[in-house]
């Protein structure tokens, strides 16, 4: 898993603090005081010490959120985050494919 | 079909008000998430990229129609309408909440179904040939065997903590349909010279990232002494796995680092050790068990049938369908028929609840009450006349699932990859779904003929690529999906393993690359009958690489 | 640190000692005296239970709570006759307890903020909530050939 070792290497700036929720397995981020389902509102960490800070976040909300990581983020044109890779996309926004009764 | 007596049913039913407890402690902090996952992956139940996913067993692949049932409402109440078939005779729900599984695991249990051991460092649901009773070259039906320990492993309290998840396959045909030697644990039945039944043990096999073929540890074993040599090979296993990389945990590593005459002396040795009391027990438990999956009463009717014979002239779909998806039934005048979960450009082995319900009815109607699920990620109505498949194959029509393509190039086996899977590297569906449209022409693909292609999207090999006859591997590559390509995969008797063809490419690469392939095998064979593994065995990997190359430059163009 | 058995919170004062102590012990003891062993998870359950006749603690270190080597240990030194009394220690959990029993463990000693989160009232739940299983004994096989 991407559980995260204290004081570890950060990944590359800037970043959300991401997971699944515990009670039903949403996505959620982190938006500097709740969790959300919106990529868009999480805060994105451009430093360091912003970084560090919500690493024990993540930390602290073992009991509420699995396996919190902090994960590299775009900056969109709003200056909101925006997924960086394939992987948080998905994550984001869904299967890619028909699903379901939609199938 | 077996049914739960007193015991299991206790045992099943104490086992939900287990995990609700467990739920219970998990969200008022009694347990930490690291105490508590093993426990949730022993009831099956995953944590994925976007909800829980529960993988529920079907024992041995069969399952009635008031089961089936039971699964469509479940998809529909707790999950979008659908589930997934697996290769490993399950099926997966993609969108629960932890909080509703306690619920879900008691529907299961009122209809004797439960998702014990399907996750988790243990002993899995053992899987069976999915023409157990069926199929004409079978020495004997493998579903009482797999019963049998099935009851033995769950719960078992020496064996819940292996050093990782420990799997179980057993056939009972000539013709090794349940892929026992890429089991830990593979059981064949078979005879000895002085006609006796018994087992062959293969042990170490597996797919993933090491992939191996198991190895024969016992020629024969006489039948009762079954679970007392599991228990030896479990505990050699459970003492000397290794537990220090999970990488190396599988027994197949422990097998290879040993030696298979190594660790064969080891298990002996412990075997001659063991207080032997499993002997009793097979006995009277083997024909207990046995008594429940007597074949249906099927009257041999003539062969071939009339009446589906001028059905098939009459009706061009009802013809390939009919050449494709009915599989021979020891009671003459009867087929068991294969249902394609793979519309083209549909997720394989999805089914929607609408879908359950009809495959249900059928079964009701047409098939004692019975089903299987194949490693094909299929269903099949296992007890059909032949004169019933027309009317059978109407409704199918009306359902979505009257593909005619049961082991052709369509047909195709395909994990679930990043579109769910946490330890995704690619996906693998939509490839799948891609590969499917560019060869969605019926006759197109009856001319091809028998072609597996299967798709993993990780180096777990879920998706069985190293025995598929054509393999596909998603992997990343510079922050990109990228696809590599293996030729010569066959899980069946003579169990190989896919080589790889060259370099891996992109996504939208892979279907004309394919297209390319199958091209290059038409063009090469030596008449219909010669099937792609043998004119690969004759010509070599060599006149596929070009194709290969050929469609990159012009994915590479076109972007 | 907390030490439980079937029955609830317990003590038991047994002096341990490691392996290669074994024989001085053994020699050295009084009347009266009660001692027992340590042993790593990996040891040899057939070995050790030539060499413990006369202990009548045998301590299992357990390292993690997945670390299932403790259970057939404890099954193997049972079948090969050791009758004292067999301890797991480590991080197991309330929810491992039924399995250890069953595998003739007889107490098990855990940390106190394991104890703080998981209680005794958890333990002894959990030493119940599965009845019976198959295998043992007790277990439903033999229920049904008694039948
Ligand atoms: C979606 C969640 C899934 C996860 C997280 C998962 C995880 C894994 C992992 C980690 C392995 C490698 C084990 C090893 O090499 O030690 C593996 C192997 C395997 N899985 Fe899955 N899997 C998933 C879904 C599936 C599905 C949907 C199927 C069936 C269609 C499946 C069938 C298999 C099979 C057959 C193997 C390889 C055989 C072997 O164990 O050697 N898995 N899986
Ligand atoms: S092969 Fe990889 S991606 Fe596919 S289901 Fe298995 S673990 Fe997930």
């Amino acid at each position: 898993m991407r559980g995260m070792e204290k004081s570890s290497k950060l990944p590359k700036l800037p970043l959300v603090l991401t997971g699944n929720r515990l009670r039903d397995g949403d996505v959620v981020y982190f938006d500097g005081s709740d969790w959300t389902g919106d990529l868009s509102g999480a805060a994105l960490a451009e430093d360091e010490a912003t970084a560090r800070r919500l690493e024990t976040i993540a930390g602290d909300s073992a009991g509420v959120v699995v396996d919190a990581y902090l994960v590299t983020a775009a900056k969109g044109e709003d200056g909101r985050p925006a997924p960086a890779h394939y992987r948080e996309a998905i994550r984001a926004s869904g299967p890619t494919i028909d699903f379901g009764e939609t199938a | 079909m077996y049914r739960y007596d007193e015991f299991d049913e206790q045992i099943v039913r104490e086992r939900v008000e287990q995990f609700r407890g467990q739920v219970e402690r998990r969200l008022d902090g009694s347990l930490t998430e690291d105490e508590f996952k093993p426990l949730r992956l022993m009831n099956g139940l995953y944590l994925q990229l976007h909800a829980y996913m529960l993988r529920v067993a079907v024992p041995y692949g069969t399952l009635n129609s008031a089961q089936m049932r039971q699964l469509a409402l479940i998809a529909e109440r707790y999950d979008r309408g659908y589930g997934h078939f697996t290769t490993r005779q399950n099926l997966q729900y993609n969108w629960l909440k932890l909080v509703d599984v306690p619920d879900i695991l008691g529907l299961l249990a009122d209809v004797g179904m439960h998702a014990i051991q399907t996750s988790g460092n243990c002993i899995r649901n053992v899987t069976a040939d999915h023409f157990a009773g069926v199929a004409a070259d079978e020495i004997e039906d493998p579903r009482p065997t797999a019963e049998l320990i099935r009851q033995w492993s769950t719960l078992h309290p020496e064996f819940e903590y292996l050093p990782r998840k420990f799997k179980i396959a057993v056939t009972g045909a000539e013709e090794d349909r349940a892929a026992v030697s890429v089991h830990d644990i593979g059981i064949r039945i078979v005879r000895n010279e002085a006609g006796e039944v018994g087992y062959r043990i293969l042990v170490g096999g597996g797919l993933g990232r090491t992939p191996m073929v198991g190895k024969t540890v016992r020629d024969f074993l006489p039948r009762v002494e079954l679970l007392d040599y599991l228990q030896a090979i479990l505990r050699v296993y459970n003492r000397h796995g290794r537990r220090d990389n999970k990488y190396k945990a599988r027994i197949k590593i422990l097998v290879h680092e040993l030696g298979a005459a190594e660790f064969t002396a080891q298990v002996e040795e412990e075997y001659r050790q063991l207080e032997r009391d499993g002997i009793a027990v097979a006995e009277a438990e083997l024909a207990r068990i046995a008594q429940y999956f007597a074949p249906p009463p099927l009257d041999e009717r003539a062969e071939p049938s009339d009446l589906l014979a001028k059905a098939r002239e009459a009706d061009p779909a009802l013809e390939l369908f009919a050449r494709h998806n009915l599989v021979p039934h020891k009671v003459r005048g009867h087929t068991a028929l294969v249902l394609s979960v793979k519309p083209i450009g549909k997720p394989p082995g999805d089914a929607t609840a609408e879908q359950m319900r009809v495959l249900a009815d059928l079964a009701e109607q047409y098939s004692h009450g019975e089903m299987r699920i194949t490693h094909m990620q299929n269903v099949v109505l296992p007890h059909v006349r032949l004169d019933d498949v027309p009317a059978i194959h109407e409704r199918l029509l009306e359902a979505g699932l009257a593909e005619p393509n049961a082991a052709l190039i369509t047909d195709i086996i395909a994990c679930p990859g990043m579109d769910y899977c946490a330890l995704a590297t690619a996906r693998s569906i939509p490839i799948a779904e891609d590969i499917q449209r560019v060869f969605a022409d019926p006759a197109r693909q009856a001319e091809i003929g028998k072609l597996s292609i299967k798709i993993s999207g990780c180096i777990n090999a879920c998706g069985h690529h190293h025995v598929g006859n054509i393999g596909i591997l998603g992997l990343e590559r510079m922050g990109r999906e990228n696809y590599q390509i293996t030729l010569g995969g066959d899980p069946g008797n003579a169990t190989t393993l896919g080589e790889r063809l060259g370099p891996g490419i992109d996504a939208d690469a892979v279907p004309g690359a394919i297209e390319a392939i199958v091209d290059t095998y038409l063009e090469l064979r030596e008449g219909p009958e010669e099937q792609f593994l043998t004119t690969l065995a004759r010509v070599g990997h060599d006149p596929f690489k070009p194709a290969l190359e050929a469609k990159k430059e012009t994915a590479d163009a076109s972007a | 640190m907390p030490l439980l058995d079937a029955k609830g919170l317990t003590t038991d004062t047994t002096e341990l000692v490691a392996l290669d102590e074994l024989e001085t012990a053994r020699d050295g003891r009084g009347p009266g005296d009660r001692f027992g062993v340590t042993v790593p998870c990996d040891a040899d359950g057939e070995e050790l239970a030539r060499q413990a006749p006369g202990a009548e603690l045998i301590a299992i270190e357990v390292p993690k709570t997945g670390d299932g080597r403790v259970f057939s240990l404890a099954a193997t030194l049972r079948e090969r006759g050791f009758g004292g009394t067999i301890r797991a220690v480590g991080p197991l959990i309330p929810d491992q307890f039924a399995f250890a029993l069953s595998c003739g463990i007889d107490q098990v000693e855990i940390s106190e903020e394991q104890f703080a989160r998981q209680p005794l009232d958890q333990w002894l739940a959990a030493a119940e909530t599965i009845t019976r299983t198959y295998v043992g004994p007790d277990g439903i096989f033999a229920r049904r050939s008694a039948a």
